[in-house]
């Protein structure tokens, strides 16, 4: 195994004549696959910018890559910009020189690349996802080659000094984990967590199929820190792409000698194995992840004792995110300091959030921790109709837009009410009501209580049929003191995060939203969302006749009668479609 | 004991569904209780005890199709679902939210759907016809 020669073919592959194409799962769906075909173009993993895909970059030689949006046919296209293949990654790598275009916008200049740092998305839409010799012409595997010369304690020590915290949710210094785990004797495993369950957020597949490497690196560097060899990817069964990515990746590693045994002709021998998870949200909680890969239903159990001490199989287990593990690379090569020196005081670093919703550009993106939701929401994602940023995932808070200018940290977050969580941010226009929001995630988690504890398997059930009856406008004042008493029980009594944190959605909804709850209890929605307390009907006054609404009525409720039209209330199903397209504003809703 | 799960995806992916012959083979080979078997394959959703139906349909009920009136046509289908001849299952979002509301039908998308258009395909499917359009 020899990493200069490894290298040297990648610069070859990387700095050359190239044309590449996103094809994540993400690019796939807006058409990714054919634009490729047509190209004759190399697909690489997701440059994070998903409201402008299919993203294709030209690469001539010698010359910088050009970056086009929403690519049909590569002629009509709009460019994005222009930047160099290492610009992103905060690792020192050598390079040949490549001729930019100045007279064309950079992609930096984009606001939603501007205010981006990347270290974990480092290489995520340049380098092809299984090109191991590209991975380390980036920069990859020196930090493996780094760390097998340093003493574990040594490591141990620099990733405890960076303030690394779980990216997974929980935010538990990842230092201290891997130390717990390293003062345990015997057999220990490394885990990574790989999971992701919330709707709405999905950068740990993005890191997973764009650069699989990252993360078993990382996984491999942790495995040495703390005398482990042998660990495991945890991935959902919903993610074939990732799935396959991680088994090829996995073995184009160890036939290269970065797995197996004697890594990198040091005594150190480490392998890895994937196993698929089976569609339950619960198993992202650590414990019932445990419980998944030893082959039972993932049930979470009591801590202590933490997986560090008593994990898989009841030995010592280290399990870390997907993000977090891509993370250890950078630290181990560029220091701790470097690390440390983005971020807040308790929040070191760099987050990924995916911003959907809402918002014009969608995508995922990673910037400092502290930065203001203000800032990613209306700088980054240029939103102009904002109620509210949903944080966190299903188990997460609604953070009101007066309340944006706070910093986003784990700490921070939670005294709003809401959760850091794996990164989903979630932006909820005035269109919207927050009372039927509350109601869409308690449904969900509901559906994904394991069981195992009586207050959330019972408690969120209840709480879902208060809030049910609320949208019906069959709610009463008490219903809100009843909604709070049970949220309060769920959140105290319940054993894991996913009970402890299920009634986040409701309660900051409640706390930042209440006169929404007491119009819907007078019998109003306000948004017009909520359709038992909604009726459209037509204003013969301002009719024109056009029929626009007669043929966008999806159950054919609306009829012409003397010339005007109307709608069949016991027709209508409330969708609001007539109301929408009606030029007039012919159509009134109550 | 780590590949039980994986092991028994294998299988869900072969046949669509877990057969009791091959739970057996599964429940010698790791010589685990079928009790627990079953347990898991209740667990997790990517389980079915039941062989798939000939023909599938899926409705979505993400927020954008919810709005658009999909609780409608779920009440629509309702008549025709037997879980023999056609599946039912409601999947929270496909991401195609601009053709709202959408129907799954034999894994074909169709969008926009309206309750007359979506009988004539179910119906169509039922006499033993093509779903496909």
């Amino acid at each position: 195994m020899d990493l200069q020669k490894l290298k040297e073919k990648g610069i070859c592959s990387l700095y050359g004549e190239r044309i590449t194409v996103g094809t994540s799962t993400c690019g796939i769906a807006a058409g990714a696959l054919k634009v490729k075909e047509s190209l004759n173009a190399k697909g690489v993993g997701c440059l994070g910018f998903c409201s402008a895909e299919p993203l294709v970059s030209v690469q001539e030689d010698g010359k910088a890559p050009i970056v086009y949006r929403n690519v049909k046919e590569l002629e009509k296209a709009e460019i994005l910009g222009w930047f160099y293949p290492w610009e992103f990654s905060p690792l020192e790598i050598d390079h040949p020189e490549l001729e930019g275009h100045h007279n064309l916008p950079h992609l930096r200049e984009h606001p939603f690349y501007r205010k981006q740092v990347k270290i974990v998305l480092r290489n995520c839409g340049v380098i092809e996802p299984l090109s191991i010799e590209q991975y380390i012409a980036m920069g990859g595997y020196h930090a493996l080659q780094k760390a097998l010369e340093m003493k574990p304690e040594e490591i141990i020590e620099e990733i405890k000094k960076s303030g690394l915290r779980g990216r997974g949710g929980a935010g538990f210094p990842t230092g201290m984990k891997w130390e717990i785990a390293r003062k345990n004797e015997g057999e220990k495993f490394v885990i990574c967590n790989a999971d992701e369950g919330d709707p709405g957020a999905y950068m740990d597949r993005s890191v997973l199929e764009g650069d699989p490497f990252s993360v078993i690196e990382g996984m491999t560097i942790g495995a040495y820190a703390v005398g482990s060899n042998k660990g495991f990817i945890y991935v959902r069964n919903e993610y074939p792409l990732a799935v396959r990515t991680l088994e090829e990746a996995v073995k184009i590693a160890k036939d290269n000698g970065f797995l197996g045994e004697n890594i990198m002709d040091s005594d150190f021998s480490f392998e890895i194995h994937i196993v698929k998870g089976a569609g339950a949200f619960v198993c992202g909680e650590e414990t019932a992840l445990i419980a998944s890969i030893e082959g039972y239903p993932g049930e979470p159990r009591i801590r202590p004792p933490y997986p560090a001490e008593k994990g898989l199989w009841e030995k010592p287990t280290v399990i870390n995110n997907v993000e977090t593990w891509a993370n250890i690379p950078v630290i181990i090569l560029k220091g701790w300091k470097f690390f440390a020196s983005f971020g807040t005081e308790k929040s070191k670093g760099t987050k990924v959030f995916s911003v959907v919703g809402k918002v014009k550009n969608t995508g995922l993106i990673e910037v400092p921790m502290g930065i203001s939701l203000r800032e990613i929401v209306l700088e980054i994602g240029e939103a102009d109709d904002v109620k509210a940023v949903q944080t966190g995932g299903p188990t997460g808070g609604c953070v009101p837009v007066e309340l944006m200018d706070v910093p986003v940290d784990y700490e921070r977050l939670v005294e709003l009410g809401s959760v850091m969580g794996s990164g989903g941010l979630v932006v909820i226009g005035n269109d919207s009501c927050m009372v039927d929001v509350a109601k869409y995630f308690l449904e969900f988690t509901k559906a994904e209580s394991c069981g195992k504890c009586i207050p959330c398997r019972l408690g969120l059930n209840e709480m879902f049929g208060v809030i049910l009856r609320i949208t019906q406008g069959e709610g009463s004042q008490e219903d809100i003191e009843r909604l709070e008493k049970l949220a309060d029980i769920v959140a105290t009594a319940s054993l894991c995060g996913l009970g402890k944190t299920a009634p986040n959605p409701l309660l900051t909804t409640l706390k930042y939203f209440r006169e929404e709850y007491l119009e819907h209890i007078r019998g109003r929605c306000p948004a017009g969302v909520c359709r038992a307390l909604v009726r459209y009907s037509i204003l013969p006054e301002k009719c024109v006749s056009c029929g626009l609404c007669e043929i966008n009525c999806p159950v054919g409720a609306i009829k012409k009668t003397d010339d005007v039209f109307s709608i069949d209330q016991d027709l209508c199903i409330k969708c609001g479609s007539c109301f929408k397209v009606c030029k007039f504003d012919a159509v009134e809703r109550i | 004991m780590e590949f039980l799960i994986n092991s028994l995806l294998d299988i869900q992916n072969r046949y669509g569904y877990l057969p009791k012959e091959e739970l057996k083979r599964i429940s010698s080979k790791f010589n685990v209780p079928i009790s627990r078997l079953y347990s898991i394959a209740t667990f997790y959703s990517a389980f079915s005890l039941k062989p798939p139906a000939k023909h599938k349909i899926n409705i979505c009920k993400g927020t954008a199709c919810v709005i658009k009136g999909s609780e409608v046509l779920e009440d629509a289908i309702r008549g025709y679902v037997d879980g023999v001849n056609l599946g039912y299952e409601p999947i929270r979002c496909f991401g195609a939210c601009s053709m709202a509301p959408v129907v799954v039908i034999d894994g074909e998308i169709h969008g926009k759907m309206t309750i007359s258009r979506l009988r004539k395909l179910v119906e169509r499917g039922l006499e033993g016809g093509s779903t496909k359009t």
